[in-house]
Parts: C-alpha cells; structure tokens; sequence
C-alpha cells in the first residue's frame, strides 16, 4: 500500500487518573510531536466500550477540538478488542487511496473507573446473545478455548507459564507498560483461579491507556506492505474447531499475499495474548507453528521452529496492558517504532525490516493483521 | 423464542440447504447461509466438551458462575450454563434444557435441580 508509519505515540498503560479524552489527546500529542507541524487531514479513533460510562459520546469530534484538527475529517471505528487495529486499517485505506494526505489514528480506552464485576460484564457485550444469556465472560470463553486446546495438544501448561514469563520480562523494559516487574513462572503456576485452566496471571489486566500513529502517503521504513481481517462467527459454540481462531488464519493468508513477503522474513510480530493460551493459538495460526506446535516456541530452551521470531517486544497485552481499544493498535505503534529503529527501551538490534501485528476482536469474531516492511509492500 | 424443555428433547432446525442441524438463532444457518429451514426435535442429552468456574463473573451474576460447552446428539454445539454444584469433566453426559431465554445443563443422570 501507498502510505507508511511516520510516528508513534503512547501513554503509560495501568490505572490512570485521566479521562477518555485527556488518554487519547496525551497519544494523539504524543505522536504528533513526532511529524513536526505537517497537516493532518484525518483523524480515526479507536475505542471499544462507548464512552457514555464518562459521560463522553461522539469522541472524535471533541479530539479533533482538543487537538487542533478542526479542518481534518474524521470518524471512529469499532471492532471490540481489536478496535485500535480496525481504526489504523480504515485510515491507511484511505490514505492510501489518494483522498487523504496523512492520518492520526489514535485508539483508547477507560477500564479501570469501574468494578471488575461491571468492566466483565461490559466487555462481555460484544459476545454472541445466546452465549451472554448464560453469564459467558471473555475469560470463561478464553478458559474452555484453553480447556480445548490442552485436551488436544497436552503437555502445554508449562509453556502457557512461560508466555506470561516472557511478556512480564519484555514489559518491564518498556516504560509505558502496566507491569513493571517480571514474574517467575512459580508465581504464575500459582496465581489464584479467575476460570481454570486460566489463573489470574494467565490473563490480561483491566487498564486505562492509548496509542497513536500517524500514517502518511509513500513509502519508508515503516511502509503499510499487507492489512487482512475476516470474521468468524460471534458464538463459540457455531465454530466447527474451538483450538483455534479460523479469522486469524484468513487475516494472515491475506496479509502475507498482498505484501508478499513470507513468515520467515517476518522479523518481530505484536500478537493478540489477551490469554496467555492464545499466545501458542495465535502462532499457529499465523502459521509460525504447526498445529499443537506453538508451545514449543515458548521452551526453555527456546528453540522451536519460530526461533528467529522476536515476540511482544513491547510486553504483549500480558505485560503491557490491555486497554482494549488501544491495544490493536499500540501493537502496530510498536512494530512501526520498531522497524523505525525508534522503539526505545525495547529497540532489537537491527532494526528489523519485516514486522507483523495481529490483534483480536471479540473472542475472535474479528481479526486483523498487519504487517509493515522497511520501504516494502506491493 | 418458544423452545421448549420437553422431555422429549429440544427444538432445532434442519438447514434446507445443507446438512447441518442447530438451534433456534436469528441467522441464518451458521456452516452455509441458507435461510430455509425445517423445525426438528433434538435429543437434549449431550457430552461436556469443555467446562470452567467463573470466579468473577459478570455484574448480575452470582460466584462461582459454571458455563459449558457441550455437544448435543447429531453435532450440535451449545454453550449452558451448569446448575450443579461442582464443574463437570469433558466427556461427561449432561442433559440440556430450555427455559427463560437460555440454555442450562444438569448431569444427566440424578435429580433434577431448582432452576
């Protein structure tokens, strides 16, 4: 595609003090403190729960006020947990189709101001009728996807530890990430139930945050080379295979055909570990393991048949946060700031030349992929 | 939704364009798209394929929460929730009911509990 990630922006993912507005404004500033005083010309937001539980509807339009953009157009985008991804597509589409000059897409979240028990029950409405009708949660579904998939492809618990290992390590290198001290896999093993087989620290946190882009027409070292998302049916129980998530598999097999580029060329990837569990589905499925292979990436020996795969540099959503508006997209902000050789604290050596981003909506109703490739693409 | 919890099983429909049995959705059939379709009764016995204990459930619902997936006779998925007091194992037999808008689930064998 014609455009590319010029900046990306961040505010520290965790239990925030700010507002909805005042998250998406501190990112959306953030970023554009990277670009200078160049025009923007669109803004996209991406944000999940409605903010009327601040009192805040019609976000964009108060973003575009707060951040100077009144002659820009706007709108925002919805795609439940991957709503930050869904947002960054819509705007490289239309830059990219020559309408727009340079977009900032900002993607944020507010969690933390309410009761566990309301949040669950606020991110459970994205989940199909029938299964919210029986008190189905996102850890209740993520919890028999798990049951599942160790029935299937048993030996797995310990590697499932160590994905929440591995992200609480990588997140403690990143400053704008919830968790700042890593975790040993005792600790997790040991984690109190939230939905067995899933312990607490198999699981995401509730967090406030946001993260923005901006893309811009042309090419560079962050160039939009391949977007793909497909559905899949909202219940759990309509899906002929639940040790997997079928949309991410048709979002990869679009991504990597329209960048062409293969998995092996593939240098860093963001994927969607809201459940430490899906970290292994989710290798799978974008076909860097084998089927019941993804475990073996997480080793102690760490090697698998990915091992030239650097993962969740940034900490992952079990490190990072999960501000679930935000999170799809600060998995692009980072894979761009990545190949940018602008990442920071979690900067690989390289910088790298191939980055992929996947993220997940819903229980895995939606999913997209991203890959970005140093002046890349087709 | 009129489905019942007879003793004689459960409402379903068979897909006219397909093979594919399942229950009542606003849908149209969930493997091909068809819209025709034909009502059927169902076995309401089931086998557990996967069960977990919500230690937090969400707001309006009571701890510990038990929901399961189970498979119907003839393929049908469907998510209940557990009305007894321990989570079952997958394999399980359960029997699946219908009544004030959701699908729930009990063993199949023993008494029948307060729902």
């Amino acid at each position: 595609m014609n455009c590319r990630v010029i900046a990306s922006g961040w505010t520290r993912f965790g239990r925030r003090s700010e507002g909805l507005l005042d998250l998406a404004s501190a990112a959306g500033r953030a970023a554009l403190e990277g670009i200078g005083r160049e025009p923007i010309d669109l803004l996209v937001v991406g944000q999940m729960l409605s903010g009327d539980g601040e009192g805040v509807s019609h976000l964009v339009a108060h973003l575009a006020e707060r951040l100077g953009l009144g002659p820009a157009a706007g709108w925002r985008v919805d795609a439940a947990s991957a709503s930050g991804a869904a947002a960054f597509h819509s705007a490289a589409l239309a830059v990219a189709s020559g309408r727009y000059e340079r977009a900032l897409v900002i993607g944020v979240e507010k969690m933390t101001h309410l009761p566990t028990a309301q949040v669950t029950r606020r991110l459970a409405t994205c989940l199909a009728p029938v299964e919210q009708a029986v008190g189905a949660t996102m850890p209740g579904l993520a919890a028999l996807v798990a049951q599942r998939y160790l029935g299937r492809y048993p030996g797995a618990e310990a590697a499932i530890a160590e994905v929440t290992v591995r992200a609480r390590s990588n997140a403690a290198r990143n400053p704008f990430a919830q968790f700042s001290s890593p975790v040993s896999r005792e600790a997790v093993e040991q984690s109190r139930w939230v939905a067995p087989p899933l312990r607490l620290l198999h699981c995401a946190a509730i967090s406030d945050g946001a993260a923005a882009v901006v893309v811009e027409r042309g090419r560079g070292p962050a160039t939009v080379a391949g977007i793909g998302q497909a559905f899949s049916p909202p219940a759990l129980a309509d899906r002929p295979d639940s040790t997997c998530f079928a949309a991410t598999r048709e979002a990869a097999r679009q991504a990597l055909e329209a960048a062409r580029c293969s998995r092996d060329q593939i240098q860093v990837a963001e994927i969607h570990d809201a459940f430490a569990p899906f970290a292994l589905i989710n290798l799978e499925d974008l076909g860097f393991a084998e089927p019941g292979q993804g475990a073996r990436y997480f080793a102690p020996s760490g090697s698998g048949p990915v091992v030239h795969l650097q993962l969740n540099p940034s900490g992952g959503l079990l490190g990072r946060g999960h501000p679930v508006g935000a999170s799809g997209l600060a998995q692009i902000a980072e894979i761009a700031a990545q190949l940018r050789g602008d990442a920071g604290a979690t900067q690989l050596p390289g910088p790298p030349h191939w980055g992929l981003a996947q993220s997940i909506g819903g229980l895995g109703a939606q999913n997209f992929v991203t890959i970005l490739g140093a002046e890349g693409g087709a | 939704m009129s489905a019942s919890d007879a003793p004689d099983g459960l409402e379903a429909f068979a897909c006219g364009s397909c093979p594919t049995l399942y229950l009542p959705r606003p849908g149209p059939c969930p493997v091909c798209g068809g819209t025709s379709r034909t009502p059927r009764r169902v076995s309401a016995e089931a086998t557990v394929l996967a069960a977990t204990e919500l230690s937090t459930p969400a707001e309006g619902w009571a701890a510990p929460h038990r929901i399961a997936l189970v498979e119907l006779m003839g393929g049908i998925r469907v998510l209940v929730e557990w009305t007894t007091d321990r989570r079952p194992e997958p394999g399980v037999g359960v029997r699946v009911e219908f009544a004030d808008g959701r699908y729930r689930a009990r063993p199949a064998s023993g008494p029948r509990p307060e729902l």
